[in-house]
């Protein structure tokens, strides 16, 4: 009896906000400090909410304010189910690519995250367009993409921004990392031909380094130098579309000079033959999954329209009192008691 | 497109600041002079919105964008909103007007503030073109009018407990009764602050692919909830004196001042690094 009264107690409700304000200031400031900080306190509020629910009168009596607690109790639960099957990851897809869940690189996996979901995305990336405003300040970024539905038809639309691209619970997100990638095929001394994309850095953020090394199945590391046509205008409005994507490369070993390729022409080099195709664009995404979104936000959005409908039943609506008296008797100007 | 417009943006700033600063001579002097000038303060305060109100479309209708980039709009449209807000409530509800007194040279902290701040215009990022921006920028400020019209009572409150000022402000309605007030003006400011969190973060999560990542705006507003809920259970646990009441709501408002104007003013831009 006397656990259950303490723990469901509105002082230890204090205590516990106190605890997690603190625990929220220490991660703040030193972001490497344990979750710990944070996440020891919620347990307590957590508990302290699950005994008050149980226990606590004023709640029994008092339906819009209970139903306030129950779903601030239901969004910390909600949360932490989220924490556990929570994804986020990064990927760079190129024009004409298809999306392949082995090329993801994993920034955060919940303990129960469903992998398998993933390997149900299908999509191909499709033309990239950014809107530039002078001084290179990025605008809208639109990024079309074929989705493949589960009865095998192509469904085209264009993401970007805030409107990402939602497929099998996983959300993609368009970034401002985008640029060329080089498009090349591969001749080798047994005739088989193999073709595949070199990316350069994101673009145009480092216009002035698109360079990268590509290592041929032959085993020889070669440098490839994009000259792309577009302009970057500095001082006016342009858009950076992968329609008009050209430009020639130069191919370089062992630090020389290198051989300036357009697209479609080749060079042979130890081992094969090397064609420059031409360039395309590719688009970085961000990709996150969280099964709970949904849910915290109609807990929240239930939460607080019943603590309003809480004040107003219960306090606004009621007239202040007017008399002069103990104040300690009064509660947002009602009278509690007669002292 | 730019418009040309026959008086400049700076005018109607100035004109709103006067408006302002009229309305809080007229409240100080009524006390001092024991007169009731709650009409005058009433027409200046909304005067000054309404000048402010012009300043913002003429700037939104020249750079193309509302205010919402960089300090100098987020005062501009603070300046106005907190003005409107306040006049509102000063005029529906006759208890807040002592508050007044406070919450006057507060908004004359703020148009001191614009008037040297740099006026530039910015590009206003794809992630803005969405109207949950106005939803969530919406619902805070009418958090902050309510949480202003509270502090002013509060501070009204714990001023006239300075014996200095006790004589002056002796005939300020009974001090349980501003406090209720006072509190359920914080109740209100609880209910869009929440409101606020909420709009913030599904635009968060749109924006840039995460609903909460503890970025300096975002803690800084948490902590401000938590203070508030902190308070309100602390009051109706505790039974607390009234000024320990008042002093809560002090740090809850400068709480939620700082997460509005520091935070921001701090990192350039309303939420660091997220443009
Ligand atoms: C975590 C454990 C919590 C417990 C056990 C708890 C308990 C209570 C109780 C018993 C009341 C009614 C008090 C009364 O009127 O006598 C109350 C009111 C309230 N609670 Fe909580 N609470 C908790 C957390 C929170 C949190 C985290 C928030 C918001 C951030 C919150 C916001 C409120 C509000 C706004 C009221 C109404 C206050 C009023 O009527 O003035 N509570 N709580």
């Amino acid at each position: 009896m006397y656990l259950s009264s303490a723990l469901s107690s509105v002082k230890l409700t204090v205590a516990g906000i106190i605890a997690l304000a603190g625990g929220i200031l220490v991660t703040y400031k030193t972001p490497a400090a344990a979750a710990a900080w944070v996440v020891l306190p919620l347990c307590l509020l957590a508990l302290n909410l699950l005994f008050a629910i149980c226990f606590n009168v004023r709640f029994r009596r008092q339906a819009g304010l209970m139903t306030f607690h129950l779903c601030l109790l239901t969004i910390v639960l909600l949360a932490a189910w989220g924490r556990l099957t929570v994804f986020r990851g990064h990927v760079e897809l190129a024009q004409g690519q298809s999306f392949d869940p082995s090329t993801v690189v994993t920034d955060q996996r919940g303990f129960w995250h469903p992998w398998k979901k993933l390997q149900r995305v299908r999509f191909e990336q499709g033309d990239i367009r950014v809107q530039y405003a002078p001084k290179l300040r990025r605008g809208i970024t639109q990024s079309t993409v074929a989705m493949q539905t589960p009865d095998g038809q192509s469904r085209v639309s264009t993401v970007g921004d805030i409107y990402p691209l939602k497929a099998a619970g996983y959300r993609f997100y368009t970034t401002s990392n985008k640029g060329y990638a080089l498009v090349l095929s591969w001749r080798g001394a047994d005739g088989n031909v193999q073709r595949g994309a070199v990316h350069l850095p994101s673009f145009p953020l480092n216009e002035w380094k698109q360079i990268n090394t590509w290592v041929t199945p032959a085993g020889t590391a070669v440098g490839l130098e994009f000259h792309p046509e577009t302009e970057v205008p500095l001082d006016s409005h342009w858009l950076l579309d992968s329609r008009n994507s050209a430009g020639s490369i130069t191919v370089s070993m062992n630090g020389d000079d290198g051989v300036e390729l357009e697209a479609g022409e080749q060079i042979m080099l130890p081992g094969g033959t090397l064609r420059y195709e031409g360039p395309r664009m590719w688009m970085g995404y961000v990709i996150f999954y969280d099964p709970t979104l949904a849910w915290l936000l109609a807990a929240a959005l239930i939460g607080v329209l019943a603590m309003a409908w809480h004040f107003w039943a219960s306090i606004w609506s009621r007239p202040l009192t007017t008399q002069s008296i103990d104040s300690k008797a009064l509660v947002h100007g009602i009278r509690v008691s007669n002292t | 497109m730019a418009f040309a417009f026959p008086i400049p943006e700076a005018v109607w700033l100035w004109s709103g600041v006067l408006g302002y600063t009229g309305s809080a001579v007229a409240a100080w002097t009524g006390l001092r002079v024991r007169r009731n000038h709650d009409a005058i303060v009433l027409a200046l305060l909304s005067a000054g919105a309404l000048m402010f109100a012009i300043a913002i479309t003429e700037r939104w209708l020249q750079v193309g964008h509302g205010p919402f980039l960089n300090m100098f709009e987020i005062l501009l449209s603070n300046l106005f909103s907190l003005g409107l807000i306040y006049a509102l409530v000063f005029w529906r509800i006759p208890l807040v007007r002592p508050g007044a007194l406070v919450v006057l040279p507060v908004l004359l902290i703020l148009s001191a503030w614009i008037l040297v701040v740099p006026s530039r215009a910015g590009l206003l990022p794809p992630s803005y073109d969405t109207v949950l921006l106005w939803v969530h920028v919406g619902v805070g400020k009418v958090f902050l009018g309510f949480c202003l019209a509270a502090v002013g009572l509060a501070g009204i409150l714990l001023v006239k407990q300075l014996a200095v000022c006790r004589p002056m402000l002796g005939g300020l309605p009974d001090e349980a009764l501003l406090d209720a007030v006072a509190w359920r003006m914080m109740m209100l400011a609880f209910v869009f602050h929440s409101l606020m969190l909420i709009a913030g973060a599904v635009w968060a999560q749109d924006a840039w692919g995460r609903y909460w990542d503890w970025d300096p705006l975002e803690t800084w507003a948490f902590l401000t909830w938590l203070a508030l809920a902190a308070s309100l259970h602390a009051r109706i646990t505790w039974k607390l004196p009234l000024w320990v009441g008042w002093l809560l709501i002090v740090v809850v408002f400068v709480l939620a001042f700082l997460t509005f104007f520091g935070v921001p003013f701090l990192s350039v831009a309303p939420h660091k690094g997220m443009i």
